[in-house]
């Protein structure tokens, strides 16, 4: 069965027509081709295709796209501001070597701007809570940690 | 087991009220699934376990997302309240810490975004977290069937629920003045994985020293032995102390019917259950 559905995706309307048994990670990486949103175990226990979806962390393999009409949708790619100017939490995995393979990255990226757009000083304890649905095999979770402080001071200092 | 990747052919139906959602169920009986936050329900249809060729999405159904305090005192809150919600709420918070701690505890932020309270019991699984904590808080629980409703306590949902039944929403009385609660959970990983067993506890003491109530919900063990009333009874009346708290832990423990799984033997559930208990009572006693 077919769906017409509207999404708010990275500040764009779109509207697309979806089958009932897409997920909403199947509709955001082949129908709209973004593909920084990623597949890694496609049931919830990985956190790789975590999104935000009205401001909240969701994992969008876990989420049927039907069900997210008339919602917004924010992804890795909505992140970077003009002219490629990283998001500070970009900027803090890539200069304090939170990035190895990288595969990861865009889902803990999201689970801390959820976390940091809710609670902008998190302490430690929160930080680790935030992603706790995230794994990431390569780094280690010492440097996305540091990442996301350093990313909270800089985005704390912004304002 | 095998797992697919993309998701078996269905089609997805979104009715609006609870009456819309009975005709659906009596239209195509026994071929679609109730589909709430969807966490546990998309999993299994992946795997291919029980999956229907009608989905019944209840996320637009009007009358299932009430959380609020009533007049009597009651809180009602509705199947469809997402966990998250429950957790961050003032007045669970402030009435029923108990809950509130639970849901903050379980799963992860994307799991409690996403997870209702009405899919966490209606799939009853003996991991289910919230269960313990409503059956200590003595939650009444209203199921919705095609010819009328009825309400009944959440201990006993296991034999009252039936398929195609629908969990409109949760009662919680009132709690009297005082009342202490403690809550213990043994999971691999607290924040992430289910508990493996977990023990929740409404006290009720006079002078501080008399256990005058007491109820204890377990977690991890089957459905009907989930409440401890042998153990409940050791405490009622006596003077609490820690031999009291210890025999009753040993007898909830004893009375907690529970399976070995992947990680961990039976045995070795029940001797941590026993400390859960132990020291969720011993956390209600100083709270
Ligand atoms: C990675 C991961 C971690 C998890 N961790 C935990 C954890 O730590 N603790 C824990 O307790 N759970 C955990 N869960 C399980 C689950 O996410 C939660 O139990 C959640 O609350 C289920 O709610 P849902 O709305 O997503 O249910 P759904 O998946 O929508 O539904 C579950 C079942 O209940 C039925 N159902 C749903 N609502 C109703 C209703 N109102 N009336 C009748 N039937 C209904 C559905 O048909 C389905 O069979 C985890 C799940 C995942 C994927």
């Amino acid at each position: 069965m077919k769906h017409d559905i509207e999404l708010k995706v990275n500040g764009d309307t779109v509207t697309l027509q979806v089958d009932s048994r897409r997920t909403l990670l199947e509709v955001l990486r082949e129908q709209l081709g973004l593909t920084g949103t990623k597949e890694m175990c496609n049931k919830g226990d990985c956190g790789g295709c975590t999104v935000t979806l009205d401001g909240n962390a969701v994992l969008s393999c876990m989420m049927l796209a039907v069900e997210a009409n008339g919602k917004e949708v924010v992804t890795i790619e909505g992140l970077a501001g003009e002219g490629y100017r990283l998001h500070p939490l970009q900027k803090a995995f890539v200069e304090r070597g939170a990035i190895q393979c990288g595969y990861c990255s865009p889902g803990f990226i999201m689970s801390a701007k959820a976390l940091l757009d809710k609670n902008p000083h998190p302490n430690g304890d929160q930080i680790r809570e935030a992603i706790s649905n995230n794994i990431c095999r390569c780094t280690g979770y010492v440097q996305i940690i540091e990442a996301i402080e350093s990313a909270a001071l800089e985005m704390g200092g912004a304002k | 087991m095998t797992y697919y990747r993309r998701v078996p052919e269905f089609d997805y139906l979104a009715p609006k009220s609870i009456g819309e959602v009975f005709s659906l169920l009596g239209r195509y009986k026994g071929d679609a699934t109730l589909f709430a936050g969807g966490t546990i329900a998309l999993h299994q249809m992946k795997e291919r376990i029980g999956a229907r060729p009608y989905v019944i999405g209840l996320k637009g159904v009007s009358g299932l997302d009430a959380l609020a305090v009533g007049k009597d005192g009651v809180l009602t809150v509705g199947a469809m309240v997402l966990l998250q919600r429950i957790a961050d709420s003032a007045e669970v918070q402030g009435g029923w810490p108990l809950l509130a701690t639970v849901c903050r505890l379980l799963g992860t932020p994307q799991i409690r975004n996403m997870g209702t309270i009405g899919g966490n019991v209606a799939i009853r699984f003996s991991t289910a977290e919230t269960l313990p904590a409503l059956i200590a808080l003595r939650a009444q629980v209203r199921i919705a069937a095609a010819g009328g409703e009825t309400v009944v306590p959440v201990e006993n949902l296991y034999r009252e629920m039936k398929s195609d039944n629908l969990l409109t929403e949760f009662l919680l009385p009132a709690l009297p003045k005082g009342v202490r609660m403690g809550y213990r959970k043994f999971a691999v990983r607290e924040h992430f994985d289910y508990a493996t067993v977990g023990a929740a506890v409404v006290l009720d003491m006079d002078d501080g020293k008399t256990c005058k109530d007491i109820t204890i919900g377990l977690g991890g063990v089957t459905l009907p032995t989930m409440r401890a009333k042998g153990a409940e009874e050791i405490m009622k009346g006596r003077t609490v102390t820690d031999d009291i708290i210890a025999k009753a832990a040993e007898a909830a423990a004893e009375g907690g019917h529970m399976g070995s799984d992947v990680m961990f033997s039976a045995g070795y559930k029940s001797k941590v259950l026993k400390t859960m208990v132990e020291r969720a009572i011993k956390e209600a006693v100083s709270d």
